[in-house]
Protein backbone atom coordinates (compact mmCIF):
# COMPACT_ATOMS: atom_id res chain seq x y z
CA UNK A 1 0.00 0.00 0.00
CA UNK A 2 3.07 1.99 0.69
CA UNK A 3 4.94 1.06 -2.66
CA UNK A 4 4.70 5.38 -3.83
CA UNK A 5 6.09 6.27 -1.02
CA UNK A 6 8.88 3.82 -1.15
CA UNK A 7 9.64 3.88 -4.99
CA UNK A 8 9.60 8.01 -4.39
CA UNK A 9 12.43 7.41 -1.32
CA UNK A 10 14.33 4.98 -3.67
CA UNK A 11 14.09 7.39 -6.12
CA UNK A 12 15.26 10.40 -4.01
CA UNK A 13 18.52 8.43 -2.82
CA UNK A 14 19.03 7.15 -6.39
CA UNK A 15 18.86 10.83 -7.83
CA UNK A 16 21.44 11.65 -4.99
CA UNK A 17 23.72 8.52 -6.46
CA UNK A 18 23.69 9.94 -9.77
CA UNK A 19 24.85 13.22 -8.50
CA UNK A 20 27.23 12.17 -6.81
CA UNK A 21 29.15 10.43 -9.41
CA UNK A 22 28.45 12.63 -11.81
CA UNK A 23 26.43 10.56 -14.24
CA UNK A 24 23.88 11.89 -17.07
CA UNK A 25 21.71 8.75 -16.12
CA UNK A 26 21.19 5.72 -14.50
CA UNK A 27 21.02 2.73 -16.29
CA UNK A 28 19.71 0.09 -13.83
CA UNK A 29 18.87 -0.32 -9.90
CA UNK A 30 18.88 -3.94 -8.47
CA UNK A 31 16.97 -3.87 -5.01
CA UNK A 32 16.41 -6.70 -2.56
CA UNK A 33 13.11 -7.04 -1.47
CA UNK A 34 12.30 -9.70 1.73
CA UNK A 35 9.26 -11.86 1.27
CA UNK A 36 8.66 -10.60 5.15
CA UNK A 37 9.32 -7.04 4.24
CA UNK A 38 5.83 -6.07 3.54
CA UNK A 39 6.61 -4.51 0.11
CA UNK A 40 4.61 -6.31 -2.71
CA UNK A 41 7.15 -6.31 -5.79
CA UNK A 42 4.49 -5.99 -8.52
CA UNK A 43 2.83 -3.00 -6.67
CA UNK A 44 6.56 -1.60 -6.44
CA UNK A 45 7.06 -2.25 -10.45
CA UNK A 46 4.24 -0.23 -11.07
CA UNK A 47 4.99 2.31 -8.40
CA UNK A 48 7.93 2.83 -10.40
CA UNK A 49 6.43 3.32 -13.64
CA UNK A 50 4.13 6.31 -12.58
CA UNK A 51 6.49 8.10 -10.18
CA UNK A 52 9.69 7.94 -13.17
CA UNK A 53 7.37 9.02 -15.80
CA UNK A 54 8.95 12.49 -17.48
CA UNK A 55 11.69 11.82 -15.62
CA UNK A 56 15.32 11.55 -16.26
CA UNK A 57 14.67 7.91 -15.14
CA UNK A 58 12.13 7.07 -17.77
CA UNK A 59 14.31 4.20 -19.10
CA UNK A 60 15.77 3.04 -15.87
CA UNK A 61 15.62 -0.70 -15.27
CA UNK A 62 14.01 -1.79 -11.97
CA UNK A 63 15.57 -5.16 -10.94
CA UNK A 64 14.15 -7.33 -7.96
CA UNK A 65 15.45 -9.58 -6.10
CA UNK A 66 13.33 -11.59 -3.81
CA UNK A 67 15.06 -12.97 -0.39
CA UNK A 68 13.50 -15.74 0.85
CA UNK A 69 12.32 -15.89 4.51
CA UNK A 70 14.89 -17.91 7.09
CA UNK A 71 14.16 -18.53 10.71
CA UNK A 72 16.29 -19.93 13.18
CA UNK A 73 15.08 -21.66 15.58
CA UNK A 74 16.18 -20.98 19.58
CA UNK A 75 13.88 -24.58 20.54
CA UNK A 76 16.00 -27.06 18.18
CA UNK A 77 19.26 -24.80 16.35
CA UNK A 78 17.75 -25.48 12.63
CA UNK A 79 17.49 -22.53 10.21
CA UNK A 80 15.08 -23.30 8.09
CA UNK A 81 12.79 -21.63 5.19
CA UNK A 82 8.87 -21.72 6.41
CA UNK A 83 6.68 -22.50 3.32
CA UNK A 84 3.58 -19.54 4.75
CA UNK A 85 3.80 -16.28 6.34
CA UNK A 86 4.19 -17.37 9.52
CA UNK A 87 7.72 -17.66 10.86
CA UNK A 88 7.81 -20.85 12.23
CA UNK A 89 10.48 -23.31 12.28
CA UNK A 90 10.30 -26.12 9.18
CA UNK A 91 12.26 -28.99 11.55
CA UNK A 92 10.60 -28.74 14.65
CA UNK A 93 7.36 -27.25 14.22
CA UNK A 94 8.24 -24.74 17.26
CA UNK A 95 7.25 -20.79 16.77
CA UNK A 96 10.22 -19.71 19.03
CA UNK A 97 12.24 -18.52 16.15
CA UNK A 98 14.04 -15.27 14.76
CA UNK A 99 14.19 -14.19 11.62
CA UNK A 100 17.33 -13.69 9.87
CA UNK A 101 16.70 -13.35 6.00
CA UNK A 102 13.23 -12.12 4.81
CA UNK A 103 12.96 -8.57 6.13
CA UNK A 104 15.45 -6.82 3.55
CA UNK A 105 14.50 -3.45 1.44
CA UNK A 106 17.60 -2.81 -0.23
CA UNK A 107 19.48 -1.03 -2.87
CA UNK A 108 21.79 -3.73 -4.25
CA UNK A 109 23.50 -2.11 -7.03
CA UNK A 110 23.37 1.14 -8.95
CA UNK A 111 24.67 0.80 -12.73
CA UNK A 112 25.46 4.87 -13.78
CA UNK A 113 25.23 5.47 -17.24
CA UNK A 114 27.14 8.58 -18.74
CA UNK A 115 28.35 9.31 -22.75
CA UNK A 116 31.55 9.31 -23.46
CA UNK A 117 31.92 11.68 -26.00
CA UNK B 1 36.97 -3.79 -9.73
CA UNK B 2 36.90 -4.82 -5.98
CA UNK B 3 36.75 -8.95 -5.47
CA UNK B 4 35.06 -8.57 -2.19
CA UNK B 5 32.37 -7.39 -3.23
CA UNK B 6 32.02 -6.48 -6.97
CA UNK B 7 31.74 -3.14 -6.29
CA UNK B 8 33.72 -0.16 -8.12
CA UNK B 9 34.17 0.80 -11.67
CA UNK B 10 33.36 -0.98 -14.84
CA UNK B 11 34.83 1.58 -17.30
CA UNK B 12 35.03 0.83 -21.12
CA UNK B 13 36.87 3.00 -23.04
CA UNK B 14 36.52 3.80 -26.52
CA UNK B 15 38.88 1.94 -28.35
CA UNK B 16 39.64 0.11 -31.98
CA UNK B 17 39.48 -2.97 -33.28
CA UNK B 18 41.66 -4.29 -36.03
CA UNK B 19 40.90 -7.24 -37.46
CA UNK B 20 42.89 -8.64 -40.10
CA UNK B 21 43.00 -12.54 -41.44
CA UNK B 22 43.61 -14.10 -44.34
CA UNK B 23 42.44 -17.57 -46.27
CA UNK B 24 42.65 -19.70 -48.48
CA UNK B 25 40.08 -22.02 -50.31
CA UNK B 26 39.39 -24.11 -53.23
CA UNK B 27 36.65 -24.01 -55.32
CA UNK B 28 36.38 -27.79 -56.87
CA UNK B 29 39.32 -29.26 -59.39
CA UNK B 30 42.48 -27.15 -60.00
CA UNK B 31 41.02 -23.97 -58.86
CA UNK B 32 42.65 -22.33 -55.81
CA UNK B 33 42.74 -18.31 -54.99
CA UNK B 34 44.02 -16.92 -52.00
CA UNK B 35 42.37 -13.33 -50.71
CA UNK B 36 42.65 -10.97 -47.65
CA UNK B 37 40.20 -9.07 -45.73
CA UNK B 38 40.61 -6.99 -43.71
CA UNK B 39 38.98 -3.74 -41.43
CA UNK B 40 39.33 -1.13 -38.91
CA UNK B 41 36.41 -0.30 -36.69
CA UNK B 42 36.23 2.68 -33.77
CA UNK B 43 33.49 2.60 -31.81
CA UNK B 44 32.33 4.45 -28.11
CA UNK B 45 30.77 2.41 -25.62
CA UNK B 46 28.41 4.36 -23.32
CA UNK B 47 30.84 4.09 -19.65
CA UNK B 48 28.90 2.51 -17.11
CA UNK B 49 30.06 1.93 -13.84
CA UNK B 50 27.91 -0.41 -11.35
CA UNK B 51 28.03 0.60 -7.79
CA UNK B 52 27.89 -1.36 -4.98
CA UNK B 53 25.56 0.61 -2.79
CA UNK B 54 23.98 -2.07 -0.31
CA UNK B 55 21.57 0.47 1.56
CA UNK B 56 18.60 -0.23 3.53
CA UNK B 57 15.88 1.64 1.48
CA UNK B 58 14.77 2.95 5.27
CA UNK B 59 17.82 3.57 6.63
CA UNK B 60 17.24 7.94 6.76
CA UNK B 61 14.25 6.72 8.70
CA UNK B 62 16.06 4.06 10.82
CA UNK B 63 19.13 6.99 11.39
CA UNK B 64 16.14 9.38 12.55
CA UNK B 65 14.05 6.56 14.50
CA UNK B 66 17.29 5.79 16.57
CA UNK B 67 17.60 9.53 17.24
CA UNK B 68 14.09 9.92 18.46
CA UNK B 69 15.07 6.98 20.45
CA UNK B 70 18.18 8.77 22.59
CA UNK B 71 15.70 11.76 22.79
CA UNK B 72 13.32 10.08 24.58
CA UNK B 73 15.44 8.27 26.72
CA UNK B 74 17.08 11.64 27.85
CA UNK B 75 14.10 12.97 29.13
CA UNK B 76 12.79 9.62 30.64
CA UNK B 77 9.92 9.45 28.61
CA UNK B 78 8.21 5.57 27.42
CA UNK B 79 6.89 5.96 23.93
CA UNK B 80 4.10 3.19 23.10
CA UNK B 81 3.21 3.42 18.80
CA UNK B 82 -0.42 2.37 18.51
CA UNK B 83 -1.11 0.37 15.66
CA UNK B 84 -4.39 -0.90 13.97
CA UNK B 85 -7.01 -1.30 10.92
CA UNK B 86 -8.69 1.79 11.23
CA UNK B 87 -11.90 2.40 13.21
CA UNK B 88 -10.66 -0.44 15.90
CA UNK B 89 -11.04 2.16 18.81
CA UNK B 90 -7.66 3.50 19.14
CA UNK B 91 -8.45 7.16 19.72
CA UNK B 92 -11.44 6.09 22.40
CA UNK B 93 -9.63 3.99 24.50
CA UNK B 94 -6.24 6.73 24.44
CA UNK B 95 -9.59 9.53 25.37
CA UNK B 96 -10.75 6.99 28.19
CA UNK B 97 -6.86 6.62 29.45
CA UNK B 98 -6.16 9.63 29.37
CA UNK B 99 -8.83 10.16 31.48
CA UNK B 100 -8.10 7.72 33.89
CA UNK B 101 -4.27 9.09 34.20
CA UNK B 102 -4.82 12.75 34.03
CA UNK B 103 -3.29 13.80 37.36
CA UNK B 104 -1.20 10.44 37.97
CA UNK B 105 1.17 9.97 34.89
CA UNK B 106 2.08 12.89 32.57
CA UNK B 107 1.14 12.34 29.01
CA UNK B 108 1.35 13.22 25.23
CA UNK B 109 -0.08 11.92 22.75
CA UNK B 110 1.14 12.55 18.77
CA UNK B 111 -2.14 11.48 16.68
CA UNK B 112 -1.71 10.72 12.74
CA UNK B 113 -4.18 10.90 9.76
CA UNK B 114 -4.60 11.25 6.51
CA UNK B 115 -6.48 14.32 6.92
CA UNK B 116 -8.26 16.73 9.65
CA UNK B 117 -7.53 17.26 13.10
CA UNK B 118 -10.57 15.17 14.77
CA UNK B 119 -8.49 13.13 17.02
CA UNK B 120 -6.96 16.31 18.27
CA UNK B 121 -9.88 17.40 19.05
CA UNK B 122 -11.13 14.60 20.81
CA UNK B 123 -8.11 14.02 22.83
CA UNK B 124 -7.63 17.58 23.97
CA UNK B 125 -9.02 19.07 27.37
CA UNK B 126 -7.77 15.34 29.11
CA UNK B 127 -4.42 17.09 30.96
CA UNK B 128 -2.34 15.45 27.87
CA UNK B 129 -0.08 17.93 25.51
CA UNK B 130 -1.74 16.33 21.97
CA UNK B 131 -0.60 16.87 18.72
CA UNK B 132 -2.02 15.99 15.28
CA UNK B 133 0.00 14.95 12.16
CA UNK B 134 -1.88 15.31 8.89
CA UNK B 135 -0.06 12.74 6.57
CA UNK B 136 -1.78 13.95 3.83
CA UNK B 137 -1.48 10.62 0.98
CA UNK B 138 1.06 8.73 3.23
CA UNK B 139 -0.49 5.77 4.61
CA UNK B 140 1.69 5.82 7.86
CA UNK B 141 3.88 7.74 10.32
CA UNK B 142 7.24 8.34 10.00
CA UNK B 143 10.40 9.01 12.43
CA UNK B 144 11.16 12.70 11.12
CA UNK B 145 8.01 14.54 11.55
CA UNK B 146 7.40 12.32 14.71
CA UNK B 147 10.43 13.79 16.41
CA UNK B 148 9.94 17.03 15.39
CA UNK B 149 7.15 17.33 17.66
CA UNK B 150 8.60 16.57 20.55
CA UNK B 151 9.70 19.53 22.29
CA UNK B 152 6.35 20.77 22.00
CA UNK B 153 4.55 17.91 23.53
CA UNK B 154 6.73 16.62 25.93
CA UNK B 155 6.79 18.29 29.17
CA UNK B 156 9.16 18.22 32.53
CA UNK B 157 6.69 15.71 34.02
CA UNK B 158 5.67 14.02 31.09
CA UNK B 159 6.46 10.07 31.21
CA UNK B 160 4.04 8.36 28.56
CA UNK B 161 3.92 9.35 25.06
CA UNK B 162 1.33 7.96 22.69
CA UNK B 163 1.75 8.15 18.96
CA UNK B 164 -1.36 7.10 17.39
CA UNK B 165 -0.59 5.58 13.93
CA UNK B 166 -2.28 6.32 10.66
CA UNK B 167 -5.34 3.76 11.18
CA UNK B 168 -3.73 0.73 8.81
CA UNK B 169 -2.66 -2.86 9.61
CA UNK B 170 0.57 -2.96 6.85
CA UNK B 171 2.35 0.28 6.49
CA UNK B 172 2.92 1.62 9.45
CA UNK B 173 4.96 -1.63 10.74
CA UNK B 174 7.64 -1.02 8.37
CA UNK B 175 8.61 2.45 9.76
CA UNK B 176 10.26 2.78 12.95
CA UNK B 177 9.46 5.99 15.23
CA UNK B 178 11.96 5.44 17.63
CA UNK B 179 8.91 4.26 20.48
CA UNK B 180 9.99 1.85 22.97
CA UNK B 181 7.61 -0.89 21.29
CA UNK B 182 4.84 -1.14 19.43
CA UNK B 183 1.14 -2.17 20.54
CA UNK B 184 -1.81 -4.01 18.17
CA UNK B 185 -5.29 -3.01 18.54
CA UNK B 186 -7.66 -5.49 17.25
CA UNK B 187 -11.01 -5.06 17.82
CA UNK B 188 -14.13 -7.94 18.59
CA UNK B 189 -15.77 -7.16 14.88
CA UNK B 190 -12.70 -7.65 12.87
CA UNK B 191 -12.88 -11.22 13.06
CA UNK B 192 -10.63 -13.56 15.06
CA UNK B 193 -8.47 -14.33 12.04
CA UNK B 194 -6.89 -11.09 11.69
CA UNK B 195 -3.26 -11.40 13.31
CA UNK B 196 -2.56 -14.51 10.77
CA UNK B 197 -3.84 -12.50 7.28
CA UNK B 198 -1.58 -9.28 8.37
CA UNK B 199 1.31 -11.02 10.57
CA UNK B 200 3.72 -8.21 10.06
CA UNK B 201 2.07 -6.33 12.79
CA UNK B 202 1.41 -8.78 15.27
CA UNK B 203 4.59 -10.66 14.75
CA UNK B 204 6.41 -7.05 15.83
CA UNK B 205 3.87 -5.52 18.60
CA UNK B 206 4.87 -7.56 21.90
CA UNK B 207 1.35 -6.51 23.55
CA UNK B 208 -2.19 -7.15 21.76
CA UNK B 209 -5.19 -5.55 22.62
CA UNK B 210 -8.51 -6.96 22.02
CA UNK B 211 -11.34 -3.70 21.99
CA UNK B 212 -14.81 -3.52 21.64
CA UNK B 213 -15.38 -6.46 23.98
CA UNK B 214 -18.65 -5.27 25.26
CA UNK B 215 -19.88 -6.34 21.42
CA UNK B 216 -19.21 -10.09 21.90
CA UNK B 217 -22.74 -11.13 23.29
CA UNK B 218 -23.81 -10.01 20.05
CA UNK B 219 -20.74 -11.55 17.69
CA UNK B 220 -19.54 -14.85 16.73
CA UNK B 221 -16.30 -13.69 17.83
CA UNK B 222 -14.21 -16.93 19.10
CA UNK B 223 -12.02 -15.50 21.52
CA UNK B 224 -10.05 -18.41 22.57
CA UNK B 225 -9.34 -18.67 18.50
CA UNK B 226 -8.34 -15.29 18.23
CA UNK B 227 -5.52 -15.52 20.83
CA UNK B 228 -4.05 -18.77 19.68
CA UNK B 229 -4.02 -17.09 16.05
CA UNK B 230 -1.72 -14.38 18.37
CA UNK B 231 0.62 -17.39 19.63
CA UNK B 232 0.96 -18.56 16.64
CA UNK B 233 2.28 -15.24 15.04
CA UNK B 234 4.12 -14.27 18.55
CA UNK B 235 4.49 -16.56 20.72
CA UNK B 236 4.28 -15.40 24.62
CA UNK B 237 2.38 -11.74 23.06
CA UNK B 238 0.96 -9.93 26.00
CA UNK B 239 -3.09 -9.67 25.45
CA UNK B 240 -5.12 -7.14 26.90
CA UNK B 241 -9.22 -7.93 26.54
CA UNK B 242 -11.08 -4.88 27.32
CA UNK B 243 -13.81 -2.48 26.98
CA UNK B 244 -13.59 1.26 26.66
CA UNK B 245 -16.66 1.92 26.55
CA UNK B 246 -17.88 0.10 29.54
CA UNK B 247 -14.77 0.16 31.56
CA UNK B 248 -14.36 -3.27 31.67
CA UNK B 249 -10.46 -5.14 31.51
CA UNK B 250 -9.26 -1.26 31.05
CA UNK B 251 -7.70 -1.35 34.98
CA UNK B 252 -5.55 -4.00 33.71
CA UNK B 253 -3.90 -1.70 30.88
CA UNK B 254 -4.45 1.20 33.12
CA UNK B 255 -2.16 -0.10 35.86
CA UNK B 256 0.45 -1.49 33.06
CA UNK B 257 0.93 1.65 31.88
CA UNK B 258 1.57 2.97 35.32
CA UNK B 259 4.17 0.58 35.60
CA UNK B 260 6.19 1.41 32.43
CA UNK B 261 5.74 5.44 33.58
Amino acid sequence: MHELGIAETILQRVEAIRVENGAVGIAAVQLQIGDLSGVDVFSLELAFGVATENTRFADTRWEFERIAASVACRACGATTTPDGPFPICMACDSTDVEIVAGRELMIDTVEVASTAD
Amino acid sequence: MCDECGCGDVVIEPHTHDHDHDHGHSHGPGHTHDHSHGHDHTHDHDTARVLSVRENVLARNTELAAKNRMWLAAHGVTAINLISAPGTGKTYLLERTLERLQGRVGCAVITGDQQTDNDARRLADKGAEVRQIETQSACHLEAQRVGELFPEVIKEDTRLLFIENVGNLVCPTAFDLGEHFKVALLSVTEGEDKPVKYPSLFSLAPVAILTKTDLLPHLDFDMEACRDNLRRVHPGMFVFELSAKTGDGLSAWIEYLEKLA
